[in-house]
């Protein structure tokens, strides 16, 4: 109908479609094209009700911390040895890898990752991830966090996922030690220091204002 | 994104919303979009007072099926199942084969096709304007005419309220990810608002809180916010007579007659509906919310007799395709098509056009010939793998490995690759499940599923599916074309297949436009 696609005829014709416009009711339908869908009886596993790992005593108390720290791992009978640097506060911690002796930092397009504790349930902790070399900020909810990579929370990011008494026992000067986690993870906590760079556990937004910020969703969904 | 189309206009009387509907109607036609395709040119049969369009992002038809055989039974019957119109739709946009939410989701708001990541624009828009062209005509969205014509209108989503599918039915913008910019085209005294909404979104139910705080303030369950403007939403949406809501408790609060809502739910998207009931503040589920919408909606709409337009968007089965994890996405397909259900038992389906439908695909599968659970054969086995009898608790055996029949001898064993190694029914083309080299049974399997668990097999809710290619981080959408289900007046409009805009001409002329 090449004519209602031109000038006024198409106003009209619509004009007389809106002025009959309001709703009607389909007593014509075929009674089965109107059959309520019956509810079905769902057979699925229910939702789980996850509870937030409690914290260690003290944990809001632990002292400024920055440890210098050589992770060796093993996996499929491979061998990789890598580099952190840890600054730690009763709020923060805050993860960098270390390239040549210094830490990552926006030239050399390293990662660094950023814990926060939750200001409203202590329990609960978010994070995000700098990817220098693509100037991007990822954030990491709770459940991210649990879902995504197994961190159940603040307490296991305030102990590394260590046993807290061990972690009790490294105070800063303290001689190289080394601790065996379960998975086979070596971590030697070369040195310990008091002194903490604060401006690291700002948050990355602030840090770092021209990057991107992304949900870890939306990051997933473009690579 | 400001465009001419926005500058203050609100239509205040009924007679200029006549007007201007004929205009836009008029608009429409005169571009091409309107009648340029055989199957828009079929006429419905009968007109609907409300539209309710759910959308499943990333629900393929795989997807469906799969949460079919999960829920009920491989024999069973989702809701969607019951919808007595169907049809296929074709989801490639105007520069890819494989879309992404932004163009699937215009292009079933408007009617018409555009390009990846654009938003309420036509096919000359380009992603953040590259060419420096500027961008083209806004398009006129379902949810914008039925607001013109006086109609409530309300949008749901279980992720961010602006991303990119809930976010096409109220913005216009060249790049999704300007998650800032398009919630204050939400907002009624914002300069950038978008003027054809009125007064404004009735309901606005998700998550995304993080879009509305700026980034030195922390919200209601200790997270901050991502606006560099420094400007709260929530107290200016409130200023413009929202009521704003948080949590459950307060979601539990709203009842008929409390004026425009927003509710904000998270910080960035909802939870899955599998870990919702760990959430901090708690959540509303996605039925939760729909019957929200609708008791809102309804209550609001009868007292002017012109009916609603509602949006809901299960935004997080695509989040679980991408990490690879099908059980995740089949609980939140699930939960959609319970939403579903209760929509329909609310409403009267004679005058309450339903559709679902979805953006896109994934690249998921069905793989192999998997028995049906021993319980549910209509004949005796002579013998069969000691894991068969226990496939009927693996998601009535679409969690498990394959277990096909001998017909020869009558034993069901599982089914093998090349090298005598068991596969499981579910996987994907690409993705992070990929295992390397050597494939192993997946029951033995010591691949770390999410948050580094080791999974004890596919029924497990961290499991990560199979997968062919090591895509550097996520699965994949898919090109595919996708399921439309619709009953009620104008649904007879769903049949064949079609471009997706075809889902938007069908709810415009149910509704009389």
């Amino acid at each position: 109908m090449p004519f209602l696609r031109s000038g006024w005829m198409t106003l009209v014709a619509a004009a007389a479609l809106c002025a009959s416009a309001g709703p009607a009711r389909a007593a014509q339908a075929p009674a089965s094209d109107l059959a309520v869908p019956v509810l079905p009886v769902r057979k699925g596993t229910p939702p789980r009700v996850r509870t937030p790992v409690e914290l260690p005593p003290g944990a809001d108390r632990v002292a400024p911390l920055t440890l210098h720290l050589r992770i060796t791992t093993r996996a499929a009978g491979r061998v990789s040895e890598r580099s952190q640097t840890v600054t730690r506060t009763a709020k923060r911690v805050h993860v960098a890898s270390v390239a040549d002796g210094s830490p990552a930092h926006s030239a050399d397009g390293g990662v660094e990752w950023l814990f926060e504790r939750n200001p409203v349930d202590p329990r609960r902790a978010s994070a995000t991830y700098v990817a220098h070399a693509t100037r991007t900020i990822v954030t990491y909810s709770d459940s991210d966090l649990q879902t995504m990579l197994g961190i159940s929370g603040w307490a296991h990011i305030l102990t590394m996922g260590v046993d807290p008494a061990i972690l009790a026992g490294v105070t800063p000067f303290s001689a190289p030690r080394s601790i065996d986690m379960p998975d086979g993870t070596r971590l030697v906590i070369e040195r310990a220091s008091a002194t903490t760079d604060l401006q690291l556990v700002q948050p990355a937004e602030l840090r770092f204002p021209a990057y991107r910020v992304v949900t870890l969703a939306d990051w997933l969904e473009e690579h | 994104m400001r465009t001419a189309l926005f500058t203050g206009r609100p239509w205040k009387t009924i007679g200029a919303t006549a007007a201007a509907v004929a205009a836009i109607t008029a608009a429409v036609g005169a571009g091409g979009g309107f009648g340029g395709e055989p199957d828009d040119e079929r006429a419905p049969r009968r007109r609907a007072k409300n539209v309710i369009f759910f959308v499943g992002d990333g629900m393929g038809v795989s997807t469906v099926t799969a949460t079919r055989v999960y829920s009920v039974g491989v024999g069973g019957q989702l809701v969607v199942d019951q919808f007595p119109y169907t049809a296929l739709s074709k989801t490639y946009s105007a520069d890819s084969i494989t879309p992404d939410s932004a163009p699937t989701m215009t292009a079933m708001m408007t009617g018409v096709n555009t390009n990846q990541s654009v938003i309420g624009f036509g096919e000359g828009t380009e992603p953040n304007d590259f060419n420096r062209d500027g961008d083209g005509p806004a398009q006129w969205t379902l949810l914008e005419l039925a607001k013109a014509r006086g109609m409530k209108v309300g949008v749901v989503s279980t992720a961010e309220i602006t991303h990119a599918t809930p976010a096409a039915t109220f913005a216009h913008i060249n790049q999704r990810n300007n998650q800032n910019a398009i919630a204050l085209q939400a907002l009624p005294t914002a300069a950038t608002y978008n003027g054809r909404l009125g007064k404004g979104i009735d309901v606005v139910l998700g998550g995304g809180r993080r879009h509305f705080l700026p980034t030195t303030v922390t919200d209601e369950e200790g997270d901050r916010g991502s606006r560099t403007d420094g400007r709260d939403l929530r107290t200016e949406f409130q200023t413009a007579g929202y009521r704003y809501v948080w949590n459950k408790a307060g979601f539990d609060t709203l009842a008929p007659g409390t004026g425009p809502v927003l509710g904000l739910f998270e910080r960035s998207h909802m939870e899955f509906d599998y870990d919702r009931p760990g959430d901090l503040g708690g959540e509303p589920s996605i039925k939760d919310m729909t019957v929200k919408a609708i008791q809102l909606l309804q209550h609001s709409a009868r007292r002017r007799s012109e009916g609603y337009f509602l949006h809901v968007e299960a935004g997080r089965i695509d989040h679980a395709h991408h990490a690879g994890n099908s059980y995740r996405a089949l609980t939140d397909t699930q939960a959609l098509d319970e939403a579903i259900g209760a929509a329909a038992h609310m409403v009267d389906l004679r005058e309450t056009l339903i559709i679902v439908s979805a953006d896109h695909s994934h690249v998921f599968s069905i793989a192999g010939y998997p028995m049906r659970p021993l319980e549910e054969l209509p004949y005796a086995v002579t013998s069969y793998s000691s894991g068969y009898a226990a496939t009927g608790q693996a998601g009535h055996g679409i969690l498990d490995v394959v277990y096909d029949l001998n017909q020869t001898t009558g034993v069901v064993t599982e089914s093998a690759d090349r090298n005598g190694v068991p596969y499981s029914v579910l996987g994907y083309q690409n993705g992070p499940g990929y295992r390397g080299t050597a494939r192993v049974d997946p029951r033995l399997d010591a691949f770390p599923g999410l948050g580094g668990v080791v999974p004890s097999g596919p029924s497990h809710p961290a499991y990560l599916q199979e997968a062919a290619v090591p895509t550097a981080g996520a699965e994949t959408h898919a090109g595919e074309d996708v399921a439309i289900y619709a009953i009620g007046p104008g649904a007879d409009q769903v049949r064949g297949t079609v471009k997706n805009t075809h889902i938007f001409f069908t709810m415009k002329r149910a509704l009389g436009f």
